[in-house]
């Protein structure tokens, strides 16, 4: 085990993973002392990584051994011999060439197979929202996203005094799953060098009066909402100008020139730089492939998913490089999510093949502290719903296992407390990803 | 019909500016005092009543620069590259030119609507045309747009402007057939064989209904009904990109659908079928009991309208939705019911519309935030009048980050309104675009020494005048004291500068305008 190198600046730390010493010292103070640090404290983080338009899961993992596969998909699938083998049934795209290494030397990632949540829906946005909100079809719809519940139970204050306390990086968006945090509002930085306010002329003069303007006690919610926005705006960008000092380990180019790329390579330089941030959100779009999925002319290159699944691989082996380099991987996890899968059964025409909107899908748990493997069974290409695969783990047993073992929380904090025990309890034993799980705290 | 029946309270400037900035992008003291003047029907009516082309601004296009306003076809060089190629921020600048100079704001607040509603993106448009025209470029000119491309964005973008607030049935038909529509949503590759359901889904999800109004074997069979509607692209000396109806790709068995309505043998005419079996298929009790009576397309799209105009939080079981989906349904005009225009008009003369808990109770969205500003400050350089094209593709970044590329949104169901334009990297880009259109570039010496010669600010030391000039036209409502204490800070710091009298005043100038666009209040509408 690691020692802290921080514990000089632990004094009456809170037990909650998230929360932090900078709770109580004004972040300008104490960035100066975090910023010293190239690697940190034993801390967990967890990126979540947004795949947009439902990734084709059987295109990702693909089930090498499983006739029905080829026959569903005689010209888009991945043929035999051409996946690269993970394991006795499973191989990867061969655009995931560097993840597959890390999965078979390193073990630092555990595929989560058959998720999804019971009467799929095939709305990007009606789909999105049940991932994001952390419900199910038939279930009312909570007002704020799954994370941004964790975050107000067991983060509480942190965004007082951290603007960067939880942070959409490389989109210019706050992600639903992050909405409705009470007295914070999380930063969506899209791009480091255009983060700054500027001013032609006089700024020494119009800054402090657009910070006076923005500092105005008011009852209106949307003027208080807008003032607090502003205010931990300028603090945000603060912060980020101390990241960004912090060079990239790798060469610049290992990561994609897309939001995935310019996220992650944002977020490795966030946690170089020593900042509080627990909880990251990056995207990657584009993954509503229909028709155009794979050119027939080169189908392991060409089309629009083969580039989407290589930029993946590029951006994320970067940044797990840059992690292992600062001695970060051991505190890392990112877990990807999308929509939905695909249909299994390939349609298009002429020069191209391609699948509809789909049910079950694979997640990806990737770091250090994960103990690779296959979790949540094989997929049943025999036994479909409606052209679909049927779900075998609930998205949100998945989500509790990081909340719990992952960063120490606690689940019935997020998700209702019958759901917890009628859903997602029977599933966690199946879920043991974590080579050591974190200790509840609270 | 209570919430929507004829507002009568008091008709002030407040009103006719709150009409403005919902109508339009906000309007000028000496509109706002004719509108005043002309009572609140023909205020309304004077709105609403535009004709569909907008001559005086086509004269105006008519003495710009051909680069802006033509699409042309770019000789193509030996390696394949377009000189002098048309970009799709070129045609960006030719929509903010249309919103800062329309005499028609309704008219282009109401083409945001359906650009929002009808999402196509330009850029899958562009790669799809890039892949079948062998004569399109290759990825040295990325962004630059291919005759073809120009040509079916471009039929989007007066498509969506010239049939706005017509019957809403005519535009439906209009964009199921519409090429840049149907390559952005596959059913150009909807046949028989292989049927897609990414534009049948979304007609109903996005586009009319609305989600649970009807099944996944509507969907499936709806998209068979879709099959063959196509685009020529035939491998021809000519590829028009055309709409064209693909009979030996079309499914002809029968169709049924909402249960129990069949579709069978008419080929070529079901798209039309099916769009008029949505526009009547009531809506589900399960959305809310009370409106089970009426079309799910009439309250969805009343619920759409209504979130765009007057309130953005205003749920789908709402009374007013009931009300206005009726009025939607029932009333006829131009031969047709479900017209836009009619439903328009009642809604801006309604008493709800007018509430006091709704002014400045929605978010601008970015180019509410941009096209105010310009057009109600005049600030006419940064129109690209004269400067075009020295700086032609910067308003387009500018917007983009601010979370709002026109022909880019970022998915079929267009952006996110209310507080999701607010984000730390959103509020930078609108203080940054501010800090832009403030700069010298743009807001001249010249500008800021018209407003004394045009008698808006009485002198150089007269700071109170112009805080006043930008307040009446960005703000239209009394400053809190203390934003009034903190312009007066930034004009006494910027006074306390060594410089000449007359830079002392065009700082403040450009000082004032760029701070107030970071007010609160002027991020609301």
């Amino acid at each position: 085990m690691r020692i802290p190198r921080r514990d000089v600046l632990k004094v009456g730390i809170s037990s909650m993973a998230c929360y932090s010493t900078l709770a109580t010292t004004p972040s300008w103070i104490s960035n100066s002392a975090l910023a010293l640090d190239e690697s940190s404290d034993d801390d967990r983080i967890l990126v979540i990584l947004q795949q947009a338009g439902g990734n084709d899961g059987l295109n990702t993992v693909i089930p090498y051994t499983d006739e029905g596969y080829r026959d569903l998909r005689p010209k888009l699938g991945v043929p035999l011999g051409k996946q690269l083998t993970l394991d006795s049934q499973n191989g990867f795209h061969p655009q995931l060439r560097r993840l597959a290494r890390r999965f078979v030397d390193k073990g630092q990632i555990g595929i989560v197979q058959n998720v999804g949540y019971k009467n799929p829906n095939y709305s990007h946005f009606s789909s999105m929202d049940y991932y994001e909100f952390g419900m199910v079809p038939g279930e009312p719809a909570p007002s704020t996203g799954w994370m941004a519940r964790y975050f107000d139970n067991h983060c509480a204050g942190l965004g007082q005094s951290n603007p960067l306390a939880i942070t959409a990086a490389g989109i210019p968006r706050v992600p639903d799953s992050f909405k409705g945090i009470s007295g914070y509002t999380p930063p969506a930085i899209s791009r480091t060098h255009t983060y700054a306010l500027r001013t032609d002329a006089d700024g020494d003069a119009r800054l402090p009066a657009i910070h006076a303007a923005n500092s105005i006690a008011t009852k209106d919610p949307e003027l208080e909402f807008l003032q607090r926005s502003e205010n931990q705006t300028e603090a945000s960008v603060k912060d980020l100008q101390t990241a960004a000092a912090k060079p990239t380990i790798v060469p610049e180019k290992n990561y994609s020139d897309d939001t995935l790329g310019r996220g992650l390579k944002l977020i490795s330089r966030i946690i170089r730089a020593g900042f509080d941030t627990r909880i990251f959100y990056a995207s990657q779009g584009g993954y509503d492939t229909h028709g155009q999925q794979v050119k027939l002319s080169d189908p392991l290159n060409a089309g629009m998913h083969p580039p989407l699944l290589g930029a993946f691989d590029r951006s994320v082996d970067a940044f797990l490089t840059e992690m292992e380099l600062s001695g970060n991987i051991d505190r890392v996890l990112i877990m990807t999510f999308s929509e939905f899968g695909r249909r299994v059964k390939e349609n298009g025409g002429g020069a191209r093949r391609g699948t509809d909107h789909g049910a079950a899908n694979s997640f990806f748990l990737m770091g250090g502290g994960v103990r690779g493997g296959v979790y949540g069974g094989q997929p049943d290409l025999s036994d479909l719903e409606k052209g679909n695969l049927k779900y075998k783990i609930d998205f949100r047993s998945v989500y509790s296992k990081v909340i719990e073992g992952w960063l120490g929380g606690n689940a019935t904090s997020v998700f209702d407390q019958a759901v917890y025990d009628g859903v997602i309890r029977p599933q966690l034993p199946d879920l043991a990803c974590f080579t050591s799980d974190a200790s509840v705290k609270g | 019909m209570a919430l929507l029946d004829p507002y009568t309270g008091p008709w002030t400037l407040d009103e006719a500016a709150h009409l403005g900035r919902r109508a339009g992008f906000g309007r000028r003291p000496d509109e706002l005092k004719k509108a005043v003047d002309a009572g609140m029907d023909a205020a309304v009516d004077a709105i609403v009543d535009y004709p569909i082309v907008d001559s005086a601004l086509d004269t105006k296009f008519a003495g710009l620069p051909d680069t802006f306003t033509t699409l042309r076809n770019g000789e193509v060089k030996k390696n394949g590259g377009i000189k002098n190629p048309f970009y799709e921020w070129d045609l960006q600048n030719n929509w903010f030119f249309r919103m800062i100079h329309t005499n028609h704001p309704l008219q282009q607040q109401l083409h945001l609507f359906f650009h929002d509603h009808f999402v196509s993106d330009w850029q899958k448009v562009w790669a799809t045309i890039t892949d079948v025209d062998v004569r399109a470029p290759g990825g040295s000119n990325r962004g630059a747009l291919t005759p073809w491309t120009q040509k079916i964005v471009s039929s989007q973008y007066k498509l969506l402007r010239e049939a706005g607030k017509g019957p809403f049935r005519a535009l439906l038909r209009k964009i199921t057939r519409d090429p840049a529509m149907l390559i952005y949503l596959d059913n150009r590759i909807n046949t028989k064989e292989k049927p897609q359901e990414n534009f049948a889904r979304e007609l109903m999800e996005l586009f009319s209904m609305g989600v649970g109004n009807y099944s996944e074997e509507d969907v499936r069979e709806i998209a068979r009904a879709m099959t063959g509607e196509h685009l020529n692209e035939r491998e021809e000396d000519q590829w028009p990109f055309e709409y064209e109806f693909a009979a030996d790709k079309h499914d002809e068995g029968d169709k049924t659908v909402f249960g129990n309505k069949v579709i069978s043998q008419t080929p070529g005419e079901e798209a039309n079928q099916i769009i008029d079996l949505i526009l009547d298929q009531v809506s589900s009790a399960d959305i809310s009991p009370a409106h089970s009576r009426l079309p799910a397309t009439a309250l969805y799209m009343s619920w759409k309208f209504l979130n765009w105009f007057v309130l953005e939080t205003i749920p789908i079981d709402h009374p007013v939705v009931e009300q206005l989906g009726e009025h939607f349904y029932e009333t006829q005009a131009d031969g047709d019911n479900y017209s836009v225009g009619e439903l328009l008009r009642k809604i801006f003369k309604s008493q709800f519309f007018y509430d006091r808990a709704h002014r400045y109770a929605m978010y601008k969205h970015p180019m509410d935030y941009m096209i105010m500003a310009a057009r109600n400050i005049e600030l006419n350089e940064f129109s690209l009048e004269t400067k075009w094209p020295a700086r032609k593709n910067k308003v387009p970044v500018w917007t983009s980050e601010m979370g709002m590329q026109l022909f880019g949104a970022p998915n079929v169901s267009g952006w996110t309104h209310g507080r999701s334009w607010i984000n730390s990297g959103n509020l930078i880009a609108r203080f940054n675009l501010a800090n832009n259109m403030s700069s010298n570039y743009y807001m001249t010496d010249q500008y800021c020494d018209d407003l004394i010669t045009k008698g808006h600010v009485d002198s150089l030391t007269d700071t109170a005048g112009i805080i006043e000039f930008f307040r009446a036209r960005l703000l239209q409502t009394d400053l809190r004291p203390e934003e009034a204490a903190a312009l007066e800070d930034l004009m006494a710091a910027v006074a306390a500068k060594p410089r000449q009298p007359s830079n002392v005043y065009r700082s403040q100038v450009r000082g004032c305008f760029h701070v107030m666009m970071t007010f609160p209040r002027y991020q609301l509408k």
